[in-house]
């Protein structure tokens, strides 16, 4: 028997679904996605929208208040920072960075990281073994180490990032996958597959693959959070993305000390942005899972 | 029983093996310890050699390793560069305020995320539910340091309640706890949500509900033996990550636990030191993990027997 | 070179009295000296990694054993001079027996806090032991080919060559008891729990706690009247901060500037000039930097006076050459140094062949010096608009020690000297002598007036020397980009009566708590 089969209000009075949950989400939805789509403009054409090159310097002006408070300037919207650079264009400018360096750790190690869990869990023996010691073996060694042994091979680059970033992340999803895997291969609809002879990959790919995916989309919009806080921390100890390039990470590391000592604004404004980044996308990772989830296809 | 306790011990052992080479490795990519150690002095070049040959690095590398795991293989790991103390001990002074540390911070993670994310699940969909997962959201997208500043600028600063930094009784573990437990109760919480959502849309639990059960026996019983496995995954990682130290917050309240001192090695390139430190912390992520994959079969006993 | 001998009876006579002073004033005067008995709070940036000299010469390391710890002579800041002044400290005199031999006479009765006795022994020993422990410190006696007792309260330096920075030198050659120095282990042992003669001894290491010390009440010297110092250590500046803020510190080192005024809420702030000299080097063996002309160019394309004003806020100060105030022949009137003229710039790279300008990499650690990112920044900024094009490679700082110490780092580089001991040798050698650590310069006459520098011993020789190589480096040859001297910054509870020296020894027992 299969859900599918089902009545999808009678899966909805069963599921025990409270209210229709589409009312108060769409609109969530809808600002998580205009919202979204601001912040990869920026990331598309910072220069256009930036009202000044984001590493222009001006030693004269530095640290001025946003504009609407006394002192501030209008020719700096969201005022400026240490050396007088313009924060609203290094905020634009940010976007792209963080967003590049966010998504493409977050693809690599997904895919490294699903990969092999899903080897690991549907093969088992000797070759989970194996792999389950090489990401013990990965997470024992400190993320700071492989940085600066990055660096002192290749010299500080923000590929190095990227490589510290997903390196680091493969683990997770790994291990979810191999757990999942572990689970749904004992079932039995799987076990019947099997005995008929379907090929390994056919049934990894078409029978296990989905039910993941919905875990994975979960697990990677909850990383990508974590991913960017970690492009931050990288920064925080000299270890992230380089100048000139812009980051947020890098803007909010430098300008911790500001928290508590006055020049509030060189910090909140790029932090507001990775939280509204991650915010958005993962309200709009939350949606696309309800959309994928195979239980209500019709 | 005993074979598989024998076979799990066999791979501790090889990890361990792998994970100090790879490092050994990484630190020699990273430079020269001798001349790091003799930076800015007066001391010239054939000082640099003497002091080369007499720590032992300028043998072949080969020699360096063999001559290190042969140490390492009696538990001798080395001295430190810097003070000449064993690697070990040195280590071995910081592990207690770690554990300290990452104990209470899980403990208040999981106090608070747990009853959040069931309570979210059960009542998906409804204010209640949305609020507390933006919160969770936002308490993820805060970066770490960002937290712990605010942590010490309101309740120590302001309230004095808590000390702002450092160690010396319980009262200094109370705001790095915190500042570390928010990010793990975030997505702990949205996890346990999310996990028993996907669990409570299953066949099995269809048919439960079916057959007339009691929902509070549907979600108790089933549901959230199930929907754990995933939980337990990202738990464990957490917890390895907190013992293997948590930098940033231990720099940010002076919290004087492995991670910061790892780092500062890893600054200092004293090599031993760092050896040590990684070789202690993969071994509690092997204790670790064997914990949690019994924890597997327990949970879901297909798993248990291959 | 003779001192006023205070001759043995008299010397037991004046410890008489002052000892039965002592007594006396022990038992009227029963409060302690920190209000009321609370230990004196000092917070650092990082715990040491040893309190042994020869192994940790760190000042966060130094801070803390410099206060337990005698040596020959030390430094102390004379506050109405401002100026650093070599003082007797173990030994009340010493002088030239020959070129290469420097005689010490060591006070006598003087023992350290164990009881072991301070003679001419223990000053061999010392010296064998700094220099057997293979410790960061292990070269800083190079010069020192051995030490000779003559006699119980006599011991003789003898150099490797005439070296006149002998005396100076003796800053760091601290003495430790011998009998205690084994029996605790040697150096892993002793930097754990040090015994020293000093006004202060040790208490306990708690570590990453605290480390306690306390007055030493039989110090031969000036009772100190703070009683009791608790050192811990607090990476965040921002903490720190607040912990100055709270109360829970009394003295705070390495307050960023952007954070004075914060902290001015509640404290106070001490400053003094320090001998950490922020610089950039280049490599002159390599194209482009290998031309005077380009160097001197970038000289003058950076507004090193504004680098100070808005991105140090002031806490710094510009030095246009090499010689630091108080060191022998320090005269900066003496040369020119280079002004900020970006046209000139531009006008001199044409004339050296680059009418286009130039590209060079910029090495520079990040994290190590106070706003060092931000003036790294500042000075890219500066100097592109000579057309002077730099790549900025910021890296951690043990990352650019190791590129260094290769002597393929190419382009500028940034870095600094602290010396520890003020004498002009000390960092020059480290930096342009041929048989130093670093090999960037390539230059006959440098060699041959730092050699007669190093080796000339009487001091109104020493000065045109100095003054000579000083000029040649500085408007001639040109090896570096001249920033400036580093200040110390410090947060200081109100009630502490105590100022900063710039050699960044906090020298604690001459300050007093008010009330």
């Amino acid at each position: 028997m299969s859900a599918e089969s089902v009545q999808p209000a009678l899966v909805r009075e069963l599921t025990g679904r409270r209210s229709s949950r589409f009312r108060s989400g769409d609109f969530l939805v809808v600002i998580a996605f205009l919202l979204l789509a601001v912040i990869v403009l920026c990331a598309l054409i910072p220069a256009t929208l930036a009202p000044h090159p984001p590493n222009q310097q001006e030693i004269t002006k530095r640290l001025l208040p946003p504009s609407w408070m006394e002192r501030g300037n209008s020719a700096h919207l969201l005022g400026t920072d240490q050396l007088g650079r313009d924060l609203l264009s290094r905020v634009i400018h940010g976007a792209r960075i963080s967003l590049i360096v966010g998504f493409s750790a977050l693809v690599i190690s997904g895919i490294i990281g699903v990969t092999i869990g899903l080897l690991a869990g549907y093969y088992r023996g000797w070759l989970d073994d194996w792999i389950m010691r090489l990401a013990d073996v990965q997470l024992a060694i400190p993320y700071v180490l492989l940085a600066i042994a990055i660096i002192a091979v290749i010299g500080p680059s923000n590929l190095n990032v990227v490589l510290v970033l997903a390196v680091n992340g493969w683990v997770v999803y790994a291990r979810l996958a191999r757990g999942q895997t572990l689970s749904l291969r004992e079932r039995e609809f799987i076990q019947a597959y099997r005995a008929l002879g379907a090929r390994d990959w056919r049934i990894v790919v078409q029978h296990i693959l989905p039910n993941l995916l919905s875990a994975v989309i979960v697990v990677a919009s909850l990383e990508l959070a974590g991913i960017i806080t970690l492009e931050s921390s990288l920064s925080f100890l000299g270890l992230g993305i380089q100048p000139p390039t812009v980051s947020w990470g890098y803007m909010l590391a430098d300008g911790r000390t500001y928290l508590l000592g006055g020049a509030w604004w060189v910090v909140t404004f790029p932090g507001l942005a990775i939280t509204a980044t991650i915010l958005s996308i993962n309200v709009l990772a939350d949606w696309l899972r309800d959309v994928l989830d195979p239980r209500l296809k019709i | 029983m005993g074979r598989y306790i024998r076979r799990r011990l066999l791979l501790a052992v090889l990890t361990f093996w792998a994970v100090s080479t790879i490092v050994w490795g990484l630190l020699y990519l990273t430079g020269d310890p001798v001349a790091i150690l003799l930076a800015g002095t007066p001391a010239g070049s054939t000082d640099v050699e003497q002091l080369r040959h007499a720590l032992g690095f300028d043998q072949p590398l080969p020699i360096q390793y063999l001559h290190f795991l042969s140490g390492a293989v009696q538990g001798d790991l080395g001295n430190s560069l810097r003070s000449g103390e064993p690697a070990l001990l040195l280590v071995s002074r910081r592990v207690g305020f770690t554990v300290q540390l990452a104990l209470l911070a899980m403990t208040l993670a999981l106090v608070v995320a747990i009853p959040v994310g069931i309570v979210s699940a059960m009542l998906r969909g409804s204010l209640t539910d949305r609020t507390l997962m933006l919160l969770s959201m936002v308490g993820q997208s805060m970066p770490i340091f960002w937290v712990g500043l605010l942590m010490i600028a309101v309740f120590a600063v302001e309230l004095r309640w808590f000390p702002a930094g450092g160690a010396g009784g319980i009262k200094y573990l109370f705001l790095p706890a915190a500042t570390l437990a928010l990010y793990p109760m975030a997505r702990i919480a949205r996890l346990v949500r999310s996990s028993l959502v996907d669990v409570l849309n299953q066949d099995y639990i269809l048919a439960a509900r079916a057959r007339g059960l009691r929902e509070s026996l549907v979600v108790g019983k089933h549901a959230l033996k199930n929907a754990a496995l995933p939980v337990v995954t990202i738990v464990a990682l957490q917890f390895g990550y907190m013992l293997g130290g948590a930098v940033i917050t231990e720099t940010i309240f002076g919290w004087p636990g492995i991670g910061l001192f790892t780092v500062t090695a890893i600054h200092e390139r004293d090599f031993p030191v760092v050896q040590a430190a990684v070789v202690l912390a993969s071994g509690m992520f092997i204790a670790l993990n064997f914990l949690v994959d019994l924890l597997y079969g327990w949970l879901d006993p297909r798993i248990r027997f291959s | 070179m003779n001192r006023h001998r205070t001759s043995r009876r008299e010397f037991l006579r004046l410890a008489a009295v002052g000892a039965s002073g002592a007594l006396v004033a022990g038992r009227s005067i029963a409060q302690p000296a920190t209000g009321g008995g609370r230990p004196l709070v000092v917070v650092q940036t990082a715990w040491p990694q040893s309190l042994d000299p020869t192994m940790d010469t760190n000042v966060n390391a130094g801070n803390i054993y410099a206060h337990m710890l005698e040596s020959p002579a030390q430094y102390r800041y004379d506050a109405r001079e401002k100026v650093m002044k070599l003082e007797p400290r173990l030994c009340d005199k010493w002088e030239t027996r020959a070129p290469d031999r420097w005689r010490f006479h060591l006070r006598p009765g003087l023992k350290f806090t164990n009881g072991e006795e301070i003679n001419a022994e223990v000053a061999r020993f010392s010296m064998d032991t700094l220099k057997g422990n293979k410790g960061m410190a292990s070269s800083y006696m190079n010069h020192v080919k051995e030490v000779v007792v003559v006699d119980p309260l006599t011991f003789d330096l003898v150099t490797d060559g005439p070296y006149a920075a002998t005396p100076a030198s003796t800053a760091f050659f601290f003495f430790f008891p011998p009998k205690y120095y084994a029996e605790s282990g040697g150096k892993t042992g002793f930097g754990r729990k040090p015994i020293g003669s000093g006004p202060y001894k040790f208490v306990e290491w708690q570590d990453g706690v605290h480390i306690k010390l306390e007055a030493n009440p039989a110090y031969w010297g000036a009772k100190p009247q703070i009683q009791a110092i608790t050192f811990r250590a607090q990476p965040e500046s921002a903490t720190r901060v607040a912990l100055l803020d709270t109360g829970e510190a009394d003295l705070i080192t390495a307050l960023p500037p952007e954070l004075i005024d914060r902290a001015k809420r509640t404290a106070d702030i001490r400053t003094a000039r320090g001998f950490r000299r922020v610089f950039c080097f280049f490599n002159a063996n390599v194209a482009p930097t290998d031309n005077p002309l380009v160097r001197k160019a970038i000289n003058h394309a950076v507004d090193v006076d504004a680098i100070v004003k808005n991105i140090l806020g002031g806490h710094a100060y510009a030095a246009k050459g090499i010689n630091k105030p108080g060191y022998i022949g320090y005269a900066p009137d003496k040369i020119t140094g280079y002004k900020y003229d970006p046209e000139l710039a531009k006008k001199l790279l044409t004339q050296a062949g680059y009418p286009n300008g130039i590209d060079l990499d910029y090495n520079h650690p990040v994290g190590r010096w106070l706003n060092d990112k931000d003036v790294a920044a500042a000075i890219v900024d500066m100097a592109g608009k000579a057309g002077i094009r730099f790549k900025d490679k910021g890296v951690e700082f043990n990352t650019a020690s190791s590129l260094y110490s290769t002597q393929k780092a190419t382009g500028m580089n940034m870095w600094s000297v602290g010396p520890l001991w003020l004498d002009p040798s000390f960092e020059w050698q480290v930096h342009f002598w041929s048989k130093g650590l670093y090999h960037y310069t390539n230059n006959a006459k440098m060699d041959e007036l730092l050699d007669r520098l190093r080796t000339e011993v009487d001091p109104a020789k020493r000065i045109p020397i100095a003054q000579e190589f000083e000029k040649y480096v500085v408007d001639e040859y040109c090896p570096w980009l001249f920033l400036y001297d580093e200040e110390h910054i410090y947060g200081a509870n109100k009630k502490l009566q105590w100022t900063p020296s710039p050699f960044e020894r906090m020298d604690l027992q001459y300050a007093t708590m008010a009330g």
